[in-house]
Formats: C-alpha cells, structure tokens, sequence
C-alpha cells in the first residue's frame, strides 16, 4: 500500500460525511496527492519522498477531515432544517402572523392587511430562498399552515 | 450552520469524537457546539409542546425545555466526575462534560426529529391528555437513545483498569439522572399547559411526576372505555 493509500484510508476514518460525499472527497484529494507528488517527481525526488512531501504539504490527516466536515456536511444540517424550518415557520405563522392577521381584519377596504400578509408570507420565504436544497421542506410547511388555519375555522 | 457539523460527525461517527474527548482534542469546541445545538433543539421541540395552550405558553416552554437538561447536567455532573476519579478514572472534569452533552444532544437532535409528528398531532387531534403522554413518550425514548450513547462513549474513552466498577456507578448514575431530571420536570412545569387554564410560568410544588403519568394514563383508558 502506497504512503497516499496510507493517508486516503485514515482520512476515511476521520470524514463522518456521507458516502457520496466520502467518495467525491477521497477522488479529488487523491488526484490532488498524486499530481502534486508527480510534480515532485519531476523535480527529482524518489516515488516515496515525493509522496511523503505532497502529504506533509497537504496537512495533517484529522486537520483535513475536520475542515472537509465544515465545508461539506450538508446532508445532516438539511435533515435538521428539515425538522426545524417547518415547525418553526408553522408556529410563527400560527401565534404571530394569523392573530396579526386577524387583529386588522377591521380595516376592512384598507389595503393593508393584504401588504402586511404579502409581506409576512415573502418573510417566511427567505430561508427557502437562501438555502437553495431546503425548498423542498415547504411542503410539510404548508401543509402544517393549512392545518393551523383550518384549525382556527373550527 | 456550522455548530451543527458536530452532530453529523457525533452520528456518523462516533468513534473518532470519543478519540477526540479523549484526546482532548478542540473540547471547547465541541462543548460550545454541543450546547448551542441542543439548547436551540430542545427551544424548538418546547415551543412546540407549549402550543397546546398559548404563545406564551410555547415561548416559557421554549425557554424552559433546554434548562430542564442542562440544569440536570449541572446537578448531576459532579456525582458522575468524583464517582469516577475514586475508580481510577483519568477523565478530566470538561472531558466527562463533553461525554454527558454528548448524550444530551443526541438526545436534543432526536426529540426534535420528533418535532413535526408531535406538531402533526397536536394540529390533528389536539386531546390533552393524549398530548401530554405523547410527549413523554418521546423524551422517554430519545433520552434512552441518548444515554446509551454516554454509556458507549464512557467504555470507549475509559479504557484503563477498573472498567467493571465504572459501569455500574455509570449505571447507578444514569438511574440517578433520570430521577433528578423527572423531578426537574416537575419542578419546572407546565410545559404544556392544560387547555383552559391560564398561563403560568411555574405550579406549586406538590404532587409528583409518576403518579400525574398513571393519572393520564388511566383517563384516557377510561375515557376509550
């Protein structure tokens, strides 16, 4: 097993991504090793010192793996929004916006219960418009707000 | 979002963060990470058991919900720490907290993947009685799951002789934990709030939380039957 297979496999231990992630990351920091150690190579060091310089210059095994897990650990952290957006929108919509909503429904022919609806609503908007692989978390949101409403009707 | 990686690296791979407790590896870090995910998780999952009466009820909830177990922690971490150190352990005092709040937010990330089925039925079929249960229920379960990550978590950072001894104080500890945090509970409730009533931020102290279950429990088997 050669220095970089070494470094791949202990680098796999440390990722705690999932596995297309894992994959995609092991592929690019392989190819990244194995061209930097050619380079080397070129330069005149041996097959095992280039290998041993281009992993020294790419950095510690845990360093790289807890950097990796900052930049790419998406899947949990959208099962989190997942169970958090929906709740969290839904309770907004159903203590704060609809009770606003309904506190302005004597303005009747005023047109600002529609604005500060449209308003509220572009608000709600925004984390699905900022986090761009949520969008689909929507839907258990509007099914949560048309349970609150039909709730109030009842 | 990046408080959250811990989560994913404590699930995905729990090895490698016990190493990295017992390696002292970042652990302030990771206690911060940990306290912010589980406080914003448990804020999360206690408004939404505080919807079963008022706003306000769900914002005291919210507020309440993540003191619960991290006032629990703070009661219980000595005992677990001292308890310890007389079986030869060689943990130091943030290390046995980084365990414990690992437990803690596995338990947090758990209850709040429970989040919208508790919304879901409280939206559905707003009963009470059945909402109270459902709930402890829940926390029942994912504190369970929760612990059991503690008890893997201390065998595999402890690994030096008396092991035998230390799993059963951490099991005596675990017992001990539930009770306070039960009682705790208790002390700190409503956090749901019984329909009609009015908003409180406390009760008076008195009753207890077991037999307020079985009371549940019964009226809603008497009310099937």
């Amino acid at each position: 097993m050669t220095q970089i297979q070494t470094y791949l496999r202990e680098l796999r231990r440390h990722l705690s991504v999932d596995a297309i992630t894992e994959d995609e990351i092991l592929r690019e920091v392989h190819s990244h090793l194995e061209e930097s150690a050619t380079a080397l190579q070129a330069e005149g060091f041996n097959v095992q010192e280039s290998q041993r310089l281009a992993i020294k210059r790419f950095g510690d095994v845990r360093e790289v793996a807890r950097l990796m897990r900052r930049v790419h650990s998406s899947s949990v952290n959208e099962a989190i929004l997942a169970s958090y957006l929906p709740v969290a929108l839904t309770l907004s919509f159903k203590w704060i916006i609809l009770p606003l909503l309904a506190s302005m429904g004597h303005w009747q022919g005023n047109p600002t219960p529609i604005i500060f609806g449209a308003l509220a609503i572009l608000a709600l908007l925004v984390p699905g418009l900022t986090m761009h692989r949520w969008r689909y978390g929507y839907a258990a949101w509007a099914f949560f707000s048309v349970i609150a409403i039909a709730e109030i009707g009842t | 979002m990046e408080t959250f990686t811990v989560i994913e690296h404590i699930l995905r791979n729990r090895k490698d963060f016990f190493d990295e407790i017992r390696a002292s590896n970042e652990i302030s870090s990771k206690i911060r990470d940990m306290l912010i995910s589980s406080i914003s998780f448990f804020a999360l999952y206690g408004a939404v058991m505080g919807s079963s009466n008022s706003a306000l009820q769900a914002l005291s909830s919210a507020i309440k919900l993540p003191i619960l177990f991290l006032i629990t922690l703070v009661i219980c971490l000595p005992t677990l720490y001292f308890f310890n150190l007389l079986f030869g352990s060689r943990l130091t005092l943030p290390q046995t907290l980084a365990l414990i709040l690992t437990a803690i937010t596995v338990t947090a990330v758990l209850t709040l993947s429970f989040a919208p089925i508790s919304l879901f039925f409280w939206l559905t079929a707003p009963n009470y009685q059945f909402f109270k249960l459902l709930n402890v229920a829940i926390l029942t379960l994912t504190g369970f799951f929760g612990l059991t990550f503690l008890m893997s978590g201390m065998s595999h950072v402890q690994q030096e002789d008396g092991q035998m001894a230390r799993g059963l104080i951490l099991r005596m500890w675990i017992l001990i934990y539930g009770f306070v945090g039960t009682q705790m509970a208790w002390t700190l409730r409503p956090f749901l709030g019984a329909p009609g009533y009015p908003f409180q931020i406390f009760r008076q102290l008195g009753g207890n939380f077991y037999v307020n279950v079985a009371e549940s429990i019964w009226e809603i088997l008497t009310s099937i039957g």
